[in-house]
């Protein structure tokens, strides 16, 4: 869906799957090569940084209940 | 923040969920074993599978679900590489990864034990980068009790025991450990905000099922 | 001047259109068991919560310890608190509970924890799991971490809630022992009046979240506190003769009515000297008001306020 209305906006495919990681966790192969792994490994650091960093800033703001 | 860390991870230890988590995940390794032994038994039924897998290894990974698909052929020696392969892409290791990372990331504020120390804090976002260290320990565990586990059920199922490339195989390792504690970080980020367990853990479930393929 | 550990200045917090604290400018002396009085949703927990750091005011200033502002941060680690029902780890035994504080806080040395169940009277819980503790250890405890780290200002928020009355006799001991024993500072708010006006030595009157009234024991002992009531034509007559008699503690209430707090015990003597110099006294009467009943008065719940 997503990936479809970004080919109508830019004329271009691209595979949203390989950027999640549940999609990279299934796709990663046995003996990938070294760009694919450093490109899953990027793919982890981007989603834990900015996941980590939303809920700490949630966490600072919000009050305990 | 040291402080907090050491806390946490004393927290972890005393934690039953993580032993019960890993005895489970301990199960599923052995089962699945098992349950290739059998098919492995068979050279004819299993040649005629062997199509089948190959086409749906492709497929796996864009489908809604969980796969669990050997990549050994017909003759060969399953390696653990082979069968730690099939497992991590059929993300048996996340689903106990991300229920611990729901119970654990809420088990504070759940308890109300936050009411304690969250005022004390400096800085209250450390208490999720605590928690975030936390899992990183927990997910590389989990990994190394897989690969105990695997090379055990090899052993015993199998009768011998093949590591395969190792290289390869701790490439593959350390990048599936990130990957793994990514998806941690994900579900304790989504825990944390929803505050809700059962639909944090329903979340990180449909997570593990690729459920983002239907977006 | 006693030391002021706590000073709020129109401390207020509004959740969407409610404002469940408004405007309370509160001090809190060092040493004191400052008593917080108001019914069941008056705001003294979301106050308390507020002091302790857990919830962000919308408005207004906290000072802790003479800092205010960001340098508050600082200076927290000197509180323990009790807000609400007390935060434990069922699957966790009190030891453990209190040891987790103690790895918090940095604290390793042997017996510390001990040490502390024997204050608050859980050193015979053993291994025993807090899901299964009563109400009243579940209380205890939440007070046991709240002492982890040597607070310096301890905030209870009804802790003596559903205990039985040994239960409260014991909290209320320890309580007392820690003001006394350690000079600590210990802000405590109840709606069970009988037993805060037993350890209080300040009052805070909370309702729909303004504190509308704030003062020591001996100030509420003299509004509450027995006392003479004479109702004169003219107190100006009064007053001549109680410098004579050598009663000094008295005050004039209004154009007809003169209280005296002392020599209780003698009023019909009293009487008698005060009609013998020739005053015209309509009435004479020994009286007193309990704490329940000049809360009640002063928040308006008068019908069921009546003086003794």
């Amino acid at each position: 869906m997503a990936a479809r209305w970004i080919h109508t906006l830019t004329g271009r495919t691209v595979d949203l799957l390989s950027y999640t990681v549940t999609g990279t966790i299934g796709m990663l192969k046995l003996n990938g090569s070294p760009e694919l792994l450093v490109k899953a490994a990027l793919v982890a650091v981007v989603y834990g940084v900015v996941f980590t960093a939303v809920s700490a800033i949630v966490f600072q703001r919000r009050d305990i209940r | 923040m040291l402080n907090l860390i050491k806390m946490d991870f004393y927290r972890m230890l005393k934690s039953k969920s993580q032993y019960i988590l890993w005895a489970l995940l301990a199960a599923m390794l052995i089962l699945t074993t098992a349950t290739m032994r059998e098919e492995y038994k068979d050279p004819e039924a299993s040649a005629k599978n062997w199509d089948t897998v190959q086409e749906s290894v492709e497929d796996s990974a864009e489908n809604l679900g969980m796969y669990v698909t050997v990549p050994t052929e017909p003759g060969q020696k399953a390696t653990l590489y082979d069968m730690f392969y099939a497992n991590t892409q059929g993300k048996v290791e996340a689903v106990f990864v991300v229920i611990f990372a729901v119970l654990f990331a809420t088990a504070d504020i759940r308890s109300g034990y936050i009411k304690n120390i969250g005022g004390q804090c400096k800085r209250r976002a450390d208490l999720v980068l605590s928690k975030a260290v936390i899992l990183f320990f927990y997910t590389v565990l989990t990994f190394a009790v897989t690969f105990l586990i695997q090379a055990l059920s090899n052993a015993v199922f199998f009768g011998y025991l093949e590591i395969g490339p190792v290289s390869d195989l701790l490439g593959y390792a350390a990048v599936q450990i990130l990957l793994h504690y990514a998806l941690a970080l994900i579900v304790m980020g989504l825990s944390i905000i929803i505050l809700n367990n059962i639909i944090s853990m329903t979340l990180a479930i449909l997570l593990c099922m690729n459920v983002t393929v239907l977006f | 001047m006693n030391q002021m550990i706590v000073r709020t200045q129109r401390l207020t917090k509004q959740y969407g259109h409610h404002r469940a604290v408004s405007q309370i400018s509160m001090h809190v002396r060092k040493g004191a068991v400052y008593g917080l009085i108001g019914r069941n949703g008056a705001g003294k927990t979301t106050f308390l919560k507020m002091l302790a750091g857990l919830a962000y005011p919308s408005s207004g200033e906290i000072e802790l310890f003479g800092m205010n502002g960001k340098k508050a941060k600082e200076v927290r680690s000197r509180i323990g608190c009790l807000i609400e029902a007390p935060g434990i780890y069922g699957n966790l035994s009190a030891y453990d509970n209190l040891d987790l504080k103690c790895r918090f806080c940095g604290i390793h040395k042997k017996g510390y924890i001990e040490e502390i169940l024997k204050t608050v009277g859980l050193s015979d819980a053993g291994k025993k799991k807090t899901k299964q503790f009563s109400l009243g250890m579940k209380q205890r405890l939440g007070i046991g971490l709240a002492l982890v780290g040597e607070p310096d200002l301890l905030l209870l928020d009804e802790p003596i809630n559903g205990l039985d009355p040994q239960g409260i006799v014991e909290i209320r001991d320890t309580i007392l022992r820690l003001n006394q024993e350690r000079n600590m500072t210990i802000l405590i708010s109840s709606h069970i009046l009988e037993e805060l006006s037993k350890i209080a030595t300040d009052y805070g009157i909370i309702h729909h979240g303004e504190l509308i009234e704030e003062i020591t024991r001996e100030e509420l002992m003299e509004r509450c506190g027995e006392r003479i009531e004479i109702t004169a034509d003219a107190p100006e007559q009064v007053v001549p003769v109680l410098d004579t008699l050598g009663v000094r503690q008295y005050q004039i209430i209004d154009s007809n009515h003169v209280w005296v707090y002392e020599g209780i015990e003698k009023s019909a003597w009293l009487n008698r000297e005060l009609i013998r110099a020739g005053t015209e006294i309509l009435e004479l009467k020994v009286c007193s008001e309990k704490l329940e009943n000049y809360y009640l008065n002063l928040t308006g719940g008068a019908s069921h306020a009546e003086s003794h």
